[in-house]
């Protein structure tokens, strides 16, 4: 019957079409995009790798990229442990635990956006009361994201801030996807809490480790939002990631062949990210029970 | 040194002191907002040097603030969030359920490679494409319009996979045995499969209406006109430009926040299982 | 190898209490099963007995030492779980060295103990493979040989048959047996099998609700049941019941049918409320006797099972014989002389 077999396709259409247009089609913008050139006219034409080729000799794009590769090297092993530690801590039974579970997820409600203007106040000198907090314990007040050295730190800690409880709910998942039996096996045996810990519970628990630290990576080298509203890239350059870098080529400098030359950049590296994934859900573990 | 069942008092004691700092600190910042924003205007500044507990509590509670921002701009983006965000949520269910449902009711050629797409499509951040999306979108001579912040938003790959699980896990026989009494596939869609899945609808419109009511970057970059601005927008243009409303930004930061967080608190269980479930199943 | 005691052992969760004040003395080498419908506190115990559950009152001791508060790596028993509890990212090798690893044991010391345990239990060749690529009965015995290599005080087995299909746990228990035989060790075994109690224990302890019923051989409990429970729970097909009161030499059924049971119910107090039992086992055709008309047939081979219905209440009979009888024939049965059960209505109690 032709109907029967079309039918599964009319479901489909409407949200395929929007997949393949506005998800799948970018990616390859981007890649026709990043090797044309406008001119000053607005004309279009293209030009190769050129926007690569010049990228590769641009001070300020290796800085950018310096930028994005320490931040992510300190910031998601930084989320991955926080998330774990809370996730041990409120891995237990009863009704206050619950509670507590409430509060330490209720920043992944708040936007990334919105948690940037959040501690853009929280930390200001006039409007906040965490500097006077500063003052009183005797450290004294600090600039945050409006200081060289401190900004990237500053975002980081923004980031966990939101990110930690939700990254906390996988493994949490996790750790009660280990048969219960299997740690009172480990006790009988004899292992201490520390061995059980070390010798049962991580390695049992690398997959959704793996899971959430891969995730995390592929979101946190697209970060933006806190960049644009607290810091502009800036003090020095010290908070300019590669996206906005890509957001200023094409808003900022109407470079829209650099701004997609970054982006395509990013995008390989979110592809890779995303294989890895793909291949650490698709593939069970071979030795799982 | 002999080790006994009992649960250590001194472990436990340890246990509940970190989670209280660690409450502490992630709720801080939220209920310090919600306090500032109503102090009076005059309580706004809190010199550094006067910390105590006056830093937290206002001499006294007013919704000064929230008056004063009814006059502003920010009841326009109010209203360009809502629609922008309830129109995704229609339609976002609509074309997402429909799509969720083929992946589970029917077998047909090339099912494994789409379902592959859907999959990716959620994994890859929505970020990662906004610059060439712009392209896209100025192209078709969209930007600065609410088509431009909805029709990219409509189709999501977490929400068709969440309903294929769901409707995965009724029998076919169910829909079977409707097609034997001679109930079309979208008789059976809408009337059968659609009521049972109240659930997944539930967390598929939360998903969807926070994914447009957070979302930031996407409306920065494709309709950066005032007239268009969506909340997050302009709550973020108001703390970079100079200005003397700082009250007003308490409000509208806190109120924001609290519509994004209500309903996740009213369904933060069935959210949560679902998030897991895309993450990790 | 050593003894095992357990003293008005009580257990609570919140409101409910799951062990009611059970004491049970376990000997040196002996195999002692515990049974009782789901529910009854059997696994509670073995849990106390672990030590990973805190007794609310009572005493433990194993091998004469006072274990109530200790952690369980301080009592020196080991243990199979119902779902083997294996780690799942270690070898079958590392599976069963575990504990002799923490123990801080030689490398050499613990791979000839593995290699022993595997030996015994024909996991030699499977010693280099993770759990999930054995078998449920693989499974089983990389369990059991976990427990083995580690030479404990005590062996404590909960439902260690329980996820396997019917064959094999014919087949694995036999295998525990020899085991116990072979090992001379201390086991303390949970099921809710009886036929798994029965074939395998020295001992069986019958509990319900959170007390022991009784204690005792397995012939023993089967020929001499304290209770109406302990008679209807051991033994399959179970022990047939027939209510009713007695009358002289006579017991007089719910709907009023006589049934003259000469030599069986002298010297009982008249008119008392009863529960008379007899096993399917014990029922043989005869010539006369209670009359019985016959419900179904069910031949299985070398037996012949018969739902009957005397006096209006279903009676199984399980005759070692093959026979000609058919639906809605009147047959007659007389019970084997010595071999009728009389309980207590109200109580259970034997009398």
């Amino acid at each position: 019957m032709l109907s029967s077999r079309l039918t599964p396709f009319l479901f489909l259409a409407p949200a395929l079409i929007g997949l393949v247009v506005f998800r799948l089609a970018p990616i390859g913008i981007a890649v026709a995009g990043s090797m044309t050139g406008t001119s000053l006219m607005g004309d279009l034409s293209f030009v190769g790798l050129e926007n690569f080729a010049y990228l590769f000799t641009d001070a300020e794009f290796w800085s950018s990229l310096q930028v994005t590769l320490l931040f992510n090297l300190i910031i998601n092993p930084l989320q991955l442990a926080v998330a774990f530690a809370l996730a041990l801590l409120v891995f237990q039974q009863g009704r206050a635990i619950w509670f507590y579970r409430l509060l330490l997820v209720l920043p992944m409600a708040v936007s990334t956006g919105l948690s940037a203007v959040l501690f853009g106040l929280f930390l200001d000198g006039n409007l906040g009361p965490f500097n006077g907090f500063l003052e009183w314990i005797g450290i004294g007040a600090q600039a945050f994201h409006r200081n060289q050295d401190q900004a990237l730190g500053t975002l980081i800690g923004i980031a966990t801030w939101k990110g930690a409880g939700y990254w906390m709910l996988f493994l949490l998942a996790g750790l009660y996807s280990i048969p219960s039996s299997v740690q009172e096996a480990a006790l009988i045996d004899g292992a201490t809490p520390w061995q059980r810990f070390r010798l049962v519970t991580l390695p049992l628990m690398r997959k959704p480790m793996a899971f959430v630290l891969v995730a995390d990576t592929a979101i946190n080298f697209l970060f933006f939002a806190p960049v644009y509203i607290l810091t502009s890239g800036g003090p020095s350059g010290s908070t300019s990631v590669l996206m906005y870098q890509a957001y200023l080529s094409a808003f900022t400098f109407s470079d829209l062949g650099r701004s997609l030359a970054i982006s395509t950049i990013l995008l390989m590296i979110i592809l890779i990210i995303v294989a890895l994934e793909l291949r650490l859900l698709r593939s069970p573990e071979d030795h799982a029970a | 040194m002999t080790e006994t069942i009992a649960r250590n008092p001194l472990a436990v004691a340890l246990r509940y002191g970190a989670l209280s700092i660690l409450a502490f600190a992630v709720v801080c910042p939220l209920a310090w907002l919600a306090l500032a924003s109503l102090r009076p205007q005059a309580e706004i500044f809190q010199p550094v040097s006067e910390f105590g507990w006056r830093t937290f509590v206002p001499s006294r509670l007013t919704l000064d603030n929230y008056r004063a921002l009814m006059s502003g701009d920010f009841p326009l983006a109010l209203r360009n969030s809502s629609i922008v965000a309830v129109t995704t949520v229609v339609f976002g269910l609509v074309v997402n359920a429909l799509a969720g449902f083929a992946f589970a009711a029917f077998d047909f050629r090339g099912k494994n490679l789409l379902f592959l797409l859907v999959i990716v499509s959620f994994m890859m951040p929505f970020e990662a494409i906004v610059m060439p999306l712009y392209v896209l979108i100025s192209g078709l001579g969209w930007t600065n319009s609410y088509k431009a912040l909805i029709i990219p938003e409509v189709a999501n790959g977490m929400i068709i996979f969440l309903f294929r699980q769901f409707f995965a896990s009724i029998p076919k026989d169910f829909y079977e045995a409707a097609r034997v009494d001679g109930a079309s596939w979208l008789y059976i869609w809408a009337f059968i499969a659609m009521p049972l899945s109240w659930p997944t609808i539930a967390t598929s419109s939360l998903m969807l209406f926070l994914s447009q009511w957070d979302s930031f970057f996407w409306p920065v970059v494709a309709a950066s006109d005032p007239d268009y601005a969506v909340v997050q927008v302009a709550i973020a243009r108001n703390i970079n430009f100079e200005q003397n409303d700082w009250g007003g930004l308490f409000a509208s930061t806190n109120l924001a926040i609290l519509i994004g967080m209500i309903p996740f608190l009213l369904m933060q269980r069935f959210y949560v299982r679902s998030l897991i479930s895309g993450g990790i199943k | 190898m050593a003894t095992m005691s357990v003293r008005g052992l009580r257990k609570s969760f919140g409101s409910t209490e799951i062990l009611k004040g059970v004491s049970l003395d376990v000997a040196d080498e002996e195999f002692v099963a515990l049974v009782g419908p789901s529910g009854c506190g059997k696994s509670t115990l073995l849990r106390l007995i672990a030590g990973l559950e805190e007794a609310s009152s009572g005493e433990i001791s194993i091998a004469g030492r006072p274990v109530t508060r200790l952690a369980p790596k301080q009592r020196d028993v080991a243990m199979v779980f119902q779902n083997y509890a294996l780690y799942p990212h270690l070898t079958v090798r590392a599976n069963m060295g575990f504990s002799l690893k923490l123990r801080g044991e030689s490398k050499a010391g613990i791979d000839t103990k593995v290699n022993q345990a595997a030996e015994i239990l024909g996991l030699s060749p499977l010693l280099d493979r993770y759990p999930g690529q054995l078998s449920g009965g693989q499974r089983q015995r990389v369990a059991t040989g976990r427990a083995i290599v580690r030479d404990p005080a005590l062996f404590l087995f909960d439902e260690p048959l329980s996820n396997l299909d019917a064959k094999l746990r014919v087949q694995m228990r036999t295998e525990i047996k020899a085991l116990h035989i072979r090992l001379r060790s201390t086991m303390v075994y949970v099921t809710h099998d009886q036929i798994e109690a029965m074939t395998m224990a020295d001992r069986i302890v019958v509990m319900q609700s959170g007390k022991i019923e009784q204690v005792g051989s397995p012939l023993d409990l089967y020929d001499r049941p304290i209770n109406a429970f302990v008679a209807g729970f051991l033994g399959s097909p179970a022990m047939n019941f027939l209510e009713g009161r007695i009358d002289g030499g006579a017991l007089v059924t719910l709907d009023g049918t006589r049934l003259s049971m000469p030599g069986h119910l002298g010297g009982y107090q008249h008119g008392q409320a009863v529960l008379w039992g007899i096993r399917p086992e014990n029922l043989a055709l005869a010539a006369e006797g209670l009359s019985a008309r016959v419900e179904v047939v069910e031949p299985t081979g070398p037996d012949t099972q018969l739902l009957l219905r005397i006096a209006g209440q279903p009676i199984i009979a399980l005759l070692r014989q093959r026979m000609k009888v058919r639906p809605g024939e009147l047959i007659h049965v007389m019970p084997e002389p010595g071999m009728t059960h009389l309980f207590d209505k109200e109580s259970g109690r034997r009398l």
